[in-house]
């Protein structure tokens, strides 16, 4: 391959990180995403890419990216949906309706995708740890001075259920909690 | 003698065997891993982790009739030393101001893990065999405690392979992982003799008092059931507080209830392993902290279905 060919390949390559770029950052007109969502299914470098893009994506936010999980979750999900016996009357829409809507399917996918954890291993029976209180924001909140609060109960809890653990070291949080119970 | 013959009684374990045993097998396991704790005379030193903290504690397993007493010394960090017996239970303390002894309300510790009725285990847990390994220098069979749904963490257990004794103890996390860990370094049967330095302690009387809570849970995740409950002074707390103590022999959850300040927040938190979670929240006139050795999901589950007791 020549120095011409290689600096015209890159040249493809530069203007095909464009596009993808832009349209990972939502700024694409609604004429071009629809070129770009067409080309896509055909062109299996920029899927390449994109996917590479959503790695890269997911490292920089910290997300232990499993893909595969996330596919067969949603391929599950579309499996359990119920069959449409009845369908809608079409409806014809303008295509730069459909456009626009797709540039926001694959808006709000990216955006799931990049701020939803995903799971490094399913829990199977047991449980996860995740809160599910509503978090407050922590203007005025000491958190030193909750650590103090809820250390005698935490050596109370540990001196009855281990004799020698300790108090462990805890990630304390004010939370507004629904009042299930009176 | 007698310790012996367990084994003839605990099914032979197959070296490939990995799946759950049946309840039948499970209930002779682990009441032979049970009653070794208390029934077996043994001293010696293990080590616990717990995180990124570790403590070295020496023991000691005299046993009395059904019962036993047991001797612990914290040997680093900050003195203290915890007795149990068949009637109480102490832990003594030292600071600047000098010896505190404080009864406890339970005399739960390594390797005395399981509770005495097993029960409750086989049925919210699935026992299942694991290798042979080898513990301060002795032979034990590996044996882990799954749960059977979310609301409890799991164990595994390293017993002796001739007395059951467990040499080895780790509560397990959501993926399997150590969150707290008990293992011996040293052990040996038998015990040798009264330690010059373990004098008798006059216990002072005693500083709780069985107590009926004024809030409590209206419903429980299964397996849950009373264990105690306690009216107690906590330090830096002007008021008494209830202390009631859930359990399903093997993850335990507190409730502490006490008049609620003016100003309260509510609060969560989980430990930075997540072996602990806590819930402080308003309940009628009353601040509630419940706090468990358990999933987010239990104490999640006790928190939001507390009730005024009428």
């Amino acid at each position: 391959m020549t120095m011409q060919a290689n600096y015209a390949v890159s040249e493809a390559d530069a203007e095909q990180e464009l596009w993808l770029s832009a349209m990972f950052d939502g700024e694409l007109d609604d004429n071009t995403a629809t070129h770009v969502m067409n080309r896509m299914p055909r062109d299996r470098q920029a899927q390449q890419r994109w996917r590479e893009y959503s790695l890269i994506g997911d490292a920089m936010r910290g997300c232990a990216a499993d893909h595969s999980r996330l596919e067969k979750r949603i391929k599950d999900a579309l499996a359990a949906e119920p069959t449409v016996l009845a369908p809608v009357a079409k409806q014809h829409r303008q295509p730069v309706y459909w456009a626009a809507a797709a540039a926001a399917v694959v808006a709000i996918t990216w955006t799931v995708l990049s701020v939803a954890p995903v799971a490094v291993d399913e829990p199977g029976p047991l449980a996860s740890n995740a809160p599910t209180s509503t978090l407050l924001e922590h203007s005025g909140f000491a958190e030193g001075v909750a650590q103090n609060d809820v250390a005698p109960y935490l050596s109370a809890h540990q001196d009855y259920a281990f004799a020698v653990a300790g108090d462990p070291d805890m990630n304390i949080r004010p939370v507004s909690m629904t009042e299930g119970a009176q | 003698m007698r310790r012996w013959l367990w084994l003839l009684l605990v099914p032979a374990m197959p070296a490939w065997a990995s799946d759950a045993l049946s309840d039948a097998e499970a209930t002779v396991w682990l009441n032979r891993i049970s009653d070794a704790a208390r029934s077996v005379p043994y001293e010696g030193i293990f080590v616990m982790q717990m995180g990124d903290r570790m403590q070295t504690v020496q023991v000691e397993n005299r046993p009395q009739g059904t019962a036993s007493e047991t001797r612990l010394v914290v040997l680093d960090g900050k003195p203290r030393e915890v007795r149990c017996s068949r009637q109480e239970s102490v832990a003594l303390d030292w600071n600047a101001k000098g010896e505190r002894l404080q009864r406890r309300i339970g005399s739960r510790h390594f390797p005395d893990l399981l509770p005495k009725d097993v029960g409750n285990l086989v049925k919210y847990y699935s026992l299942i065999p694991g290798s042979t390994a080898r513990v301060a220098g002795q032979d034990c069979q590996i044996m882990e405690l799954v749960p059977r749904d979310k609301y409890r963490w799991g164990y595994r257990l390293c017993a002796e392979q001739y007395t059951g004794l467990p040499l080895k103890a780790q509560m397990l996390g959501a993926q399997g992982k150590p969150m707290l860990q008990y293992a011996f370094v040293k052990v040996r049967e038998g015990v040798s003799g009264l330690d010059s330095s373990m004098r008798q302690v006059k216990v002072p009387a005693s500083n709780v008092v069985q107590a009926k809570s004024p809030v409590m849970a209206s419903q429980l995740p299964p397996g849950y059931s009373k264990v105690i409950a306690v009216k107690r002074k906590l330090p830096d707390h002007d008021t008494e507080v209830e202390h009631s103590i859930y359990s399903d022999g093997l993850n335990h959850i507190s409730i502490f209830v006490e008049p609620a300040p003016k100003h309260m927040v509510d609060l969560e938190g989980e430990s930075v392993h997540g072996l602990v979670n806590l819930r402080t929240r308003k309940v009628g006139s009353y601040q509630v902290t419940v706090v468990g050795d358990a999933p987010a999901a239990a104490v999640e589950m006790v928190a939001h279905n507390l009730v005024v007791a009428q």
